[in-house]
């Protein structure tokens, strides 16, 4: 049986952040619809993909939102459908929903994700959040009376005077995992419209960057270190789940929009509540397959992602997956980024330095 | 003179860009019933798209048509002339055709640049000029004032001009009807040694070459053994035929006619606009006088933008070529572009149509060079070279001198821009030799300069001056010696031999800048910092600073989503293959044609 990590989507939302397109309702009311839909999109899917579930993440969106009664019956559904045998189960929590993280770990869940962002008020305010600093400070309090694996969202380069450096101090004491996002500003998010009325002027990119540099130097001198791109940990408390992601092993989403990637074929579910709530999903066989996948696509992928991490590429697992040898393929890409990279007969991984243009690092070793 | 001849009138419309000379053209087809018009197009001899689009004639199509007048049938030639200066001498030799010529003059706009410079090589081929005087139809039309200015300015009777609307067809019988009346018959003698002047010529694939002619004298059939007096090459006539307006084949075509003869001609290039064709067997003694060779006055660097679409550009230029003898090409291998071909043109607009064509026709995408003219240059062992390549000129320690082609430059403006125009024509080193007031409202200008300076900005640079009023046309006149330098750009400390340029030296301290600072805004940032520097010789006159890249990641893969970031490197991707790469740089297609756009400053 193939281990695969599990991923439920919550797309449900107290109120759509600024930042955000991704797909998210506001309406609580369909939430009991959705979580017997969830149930038996994970019950059917069990049956296409058997797997023995090594991870449990549940994302959105804002699962908090979901009532104890909800998570009973998803926990049910994965249990009585899937071999579980989770090295790691995370939620992500919202400061303004978390009244039940201390109830968590009685469905096994061991580890929260809590969506802090930032602990300016005012920037708290415009990028939409409902939370307080101080409230995002007490989840996080309270998180570690009940979970030893606590990791906080920070997004940075909001504003050129972003202090993240004093945020990342405040934060530390209280977490094991950081993740910090480098702001994106997809053009239908609300974000787009204020920037455009000159109602947010985020961080320059050279500013973000720069900001970057901080995050990561704090993070290094709290002993959080960077891992992946945008995750830093204490030693032993990487994220198992998304690092399953880097590493191209199989993983099942659940509900619309999510992704799957099993039998090394990519599915995923249509990005629409009504058909999902009607049953369109991968549990029927429903949802859509990406098209002309191929090994090349496998490749490529696999470099891209596996150069996000510290670690870099697994030369050898590489070249025994792929049946290829990686240093050979990609020479001439190789020599045009020697000053980039550091590359042994095991391993070629992105300098720390260059981190933050890692696409053009990743880009040059594909297309020389 | 025949009976025969005395019912012909072959004629042709000059007129200055946008007067209503296709229009014109049009309404006379039709009234003639050449055309039917539930068939017709606008602008129906235009037949290019881009000719349609452009508004402007670039082939000449000539077509035959008859007219009742007086209860006598005549037949009219009507033969279309390109309308801009870089196609002079086609139109001078499709004037030699004709013996009349309807002079348009826009009612609202008068007499500009191209209508003297056209109506002066009528008069020089002795045509009769009928005026007509088109666009009554707009409010802001002044026949009165048009009218007494063409007699002022150009010199002619115009009190008996048509006032007409080609647009709406107002008038146009008048104009039919003066054409038989005041434009003389062609004489010639059809019993005479044959003597065909070609016009224009076409390439047709399933014909050949086909040459579109006026017989001046004598007569030609299928099956007549011909000689091109230009070139001495002989061939066999397959079919002679006239416009109607599509080809249609008659028997004998006679002194005074205008039609085609085929005779299997491969190349389009042993048929050149001004030779003329005789018999073998009864050949003419001298050949029609005016037949010059074109040559080429602009010259660019066209490579395609994908390097792997080298043979697709090649092939594309050779199709063009077997309609279009005055364009040149050669390969040519660039360090920056690679593979591709240095092409030579009559002019700047020239280029721009057959840019246009190679990637609307064929489908390629380019990158084409800052357009040169060619130099003389005199090395210093006394040797003399013709360069056309900026990045093909010697060192300058090899050099003795350098003479660039000089321009007559004629602008017409009405007066209060003649400041701001003398102003630009001393900017652009020209050398001022005369200005005269045709009209309280028009002046004529009169500078040499150097074409260099027309090829580069000058025609934008007097239209945004004078708010598009003035007219600028321009006849090649000699080579002079200057102070001209190259000019290198260095990215990273390379030369990229496709951004160079030949300059004066005064002028090169600010070209030099001005390159330096838009290619700073259109090369992207890369992972290091990369110098741009121009340089004359080795002496870097200007810098500019690309900084590093920082940032170029996608922070987050949501749920396992990697389409996103999947999707933006496949983006990434393929705008890196339309970059070219200079040394370690970079550098977009588009800087190659950033650096040479007109900018209004």
């Amino acid at each position: 049986m193939q281990n695969a990590g599990l991923y439920i989507h919550i797309p449900f939302c107290e109120k759509r952040c600024n930042y955000c397109d991704f797909f998210s309702s506001t309406n609580k009311d369909l939430l009991d619809r959705y979580v017997d839909e969830v149930s038996s999109e994970i019950k059917r899917v069990s049956e296409r993909f058997p797997a023995k579930i090594e991870t449990i993440y549940l994302g959105g969106g804002t699962p908090s939102l979901l009532s104890l009664g909800h998570l009973d019956k998803i926990f049910s559904a994965i249990h009585s459908s899937f071999t579980v045998e989770s090295k790691e189960t995370t939620i992500e929590v919202n400061p303004n929903s978390s009244e039940k993280l201390s109830e968590y770990p009685k469905f096994g869940i061991d580890r929260v994700s809590i969506g802090i962002q930032t602990l300016d008020p005012v920037l708290l305010k415009k990028i939409g959040r409902l939370h307080t600093p101080e409230e995002g400070i007490d989840a996080l309090v309270r998180a570690g009376d009940s979970f030893d694996n606590v990791s906080a969202d920070l997004i940075i380069g909001l504003d050129k005077n972003q202090d993240v450096e004093s945020d990342v101090n405040a934060i530390a004491p209280y977490c094991t995992h950081v993740s910090g996002y480098m702001l994106s500003v997809p053009k239908k998010s609300q974000i787009a419209k204020m920037i455009k009325e000159k109602e947010f002027f985020p961080a320059s990119d050279d500013q973000t960057v720069d900001q970057y540099d901080v995050l990561t130097d704090t993070c290094r001198m709290l002993g959080f270190y960077r891992y992946e791109t945008s995750n830093f940990a204490k030693l032993g408390k990487e994220g198992i789940h998304n690092g399953n992601y880097w590493a191209m092993h199989p993983y099942i989403g659940i509900g619309p929009s999510a992704h799957s990637y099993f039998g090394g074929i990519r599915y995923y579910n249509e990005n629409d509540m009504k058909k999902y709530l009607s049953g369109c999903h991968s549990g029927n066989e429903k949802e859509k397959i990406e098209r002309k996948y191929s090994v090349e696509d496998e490749i490529t992928e696999t470099i891209m992602l596996s150069l996000r991490t510290a670690k870099g590429i697994d030369i050898k697992a590489f070249n025994k997956k792929f049946d290829a040898d990686f240093l050979h393929k990609y020479e001439k890409g190789i020599d045009a980024v020697r000053k980039y990279v550091s590359v042994t007969k095991n391993r070629l991984y992105i300098l720390p330095k260059y981190f933050s243009v890692q696409n053009q690092v990743i880009l040059s070793i594909l297309t020389h | 003179m025949t009976d025969r001849q005395k019912k012909i009138r072959n004629f042709c419309i000059v007129a200055h860009i946008d007067h209503g000379k296709s229009t014109l053209a049009d309404r006379i087809m039709e009234k003639t019933g050449q055309v039917s018009e539930r068939d017709m197009k606008e602008q129906l001899l235009d037949s290019m798209d881009i000719e349609r689009e452009r508004g402007i004639t670039i082939k000449l199509t000539p077509v035959r048509m008859f007219y009742k007048h007086k209860g006598e049938e005549y037949t009219f030639n009507l033969i279309d002339t390109p309308g801009h200066v870089d196609f002079t001498y086609e139109v001078s030799r499709s004037l030699a055709a004709c013996e009349g010529a309807i002079l348009i003059v826009d009612a609202t706009q008068g007499v500009e640049a191209q209508t003297l410079t056209n109506v002066y090589l009528a008069l020089d081929n002795n045509l009769e000029i009928l005026p007509v005087i088109n666009k009554i139809d707009l409010p802001s039309a002044q026949p009165e004032k048009v009218i007494a200015e063409i007699e002022d300015v150009i010199g002619i009777d115009a009190h008996s001009a048509p006032l007409i609307s080609a647009k709406d067809g107002t008038n146009i019988e008048q104009v039919l009807d003066m054409i038989v009346e005041t434009l003389p018959c062609p004489s010639g003698d059809e019993d005479a040694p044959l003597k065909a002047l070609i016009f224009d010529s076409v390439y047709d694939n399933y014909k050949g070459a086909v040459c579109n002619i006026r017989i001046k004298d004598g007569k030609v059939s299928a099956g007549d053994r011909i000689r091109f007096m230009s070139n001495g090459k002989e061939f066999d006539v397959t079919e002679v035929g006239v416009f109607s307006p599509n080809m249609q084949p008659v028997d004998i075509l006679r002194a005074g006619d205008v039609g085609y003869l085929c005779a299997s001609i491969k190349n389009v290039k042993d048929t050149s606009v001004g030779d003329t064709i005789t018999k073998t067997d009864d050949p003419a003694k001298e050949p029609l006088h005016g037949y010059k060779k074109v040559q080429p006055m602009v010259f660019a660097g066209i490579f395609p933008a994908d390097g792997s679409k080298y043979n697709d550009l090649r092939d594309a230029l050779e199709k063009l070529n077997l309609n279009d003898a005055a364009l040149i090409f050669e390969p040519e291998n660039s360090i920056a572009l690679g593979f591709g071909f240095r092409c030579g043109f009559l002019g700047l607009l020239h280029m721009e149509i057959i840019e246009e064509r190679l990637e609307r026709e064929f489908d390629l995408d380019l990158i084409t060079t800052a357009p040169s003219v060619s130099y003389i240059v005199t090395k210093t062992d006394g040797t003399q070279i013709e360069i056309d390549n900026p990045s093909k000129l010697p060192q300058a320690t090899e050099i003795e001198r350098i003479e660039e082609p000089i321009v007559r430059a004629h602008i017409y403006t009405p007066p209060e821009y003649v400041g701001a125009i003398m102003e630009l024509c001393q900017e652009k080193r020209g050398v001022y030799i005369n200005l005269t007031y045709l009209d309280k409202s028009r002046v004529q200008i009169e500078y040499r300069m150097p074409l260099s300076e027309i090829v580069y900005d000058f025609f934008d640079n007097l239209k945004s001056k004078t708010r598009g009023y003035a007219s600028l046309d321009y006849e090649l006149d000699g080579y002079n010696p200057d102070d001209l330098v190259k000019l290198d750009i260095l990215l990273n400390g390379d030369v990229c031999d496709a951004l160079s340029v030949i300059v004066h030296r005064e002028q090169a301290y600010a070209r030099g800048r001005m390159i330096a600072e838009k290619l700073k805004d259109v090369i992207p940032r890369q992972l290091f910092e990369i110098p741009i520097q121009a340089a004359i010789g080795n002496k870097v006159i200007a810098r500019e600073t690309v900084k590093a890249l920082r940032k170029d990641v996608l922070a987050k893969c949501y749920g396992g989503d990697i389409t996103r970031k999947k999707k933006l490197l496949e983006k990434q991707k393929e705008g890196k293959k339309r970059m070219r790469q200079v040394g370690n740089v970079a550098i977009p297609s588009e800087a190659f044609m950033t650096i040479l756009k007109f900018d209004g400053k």
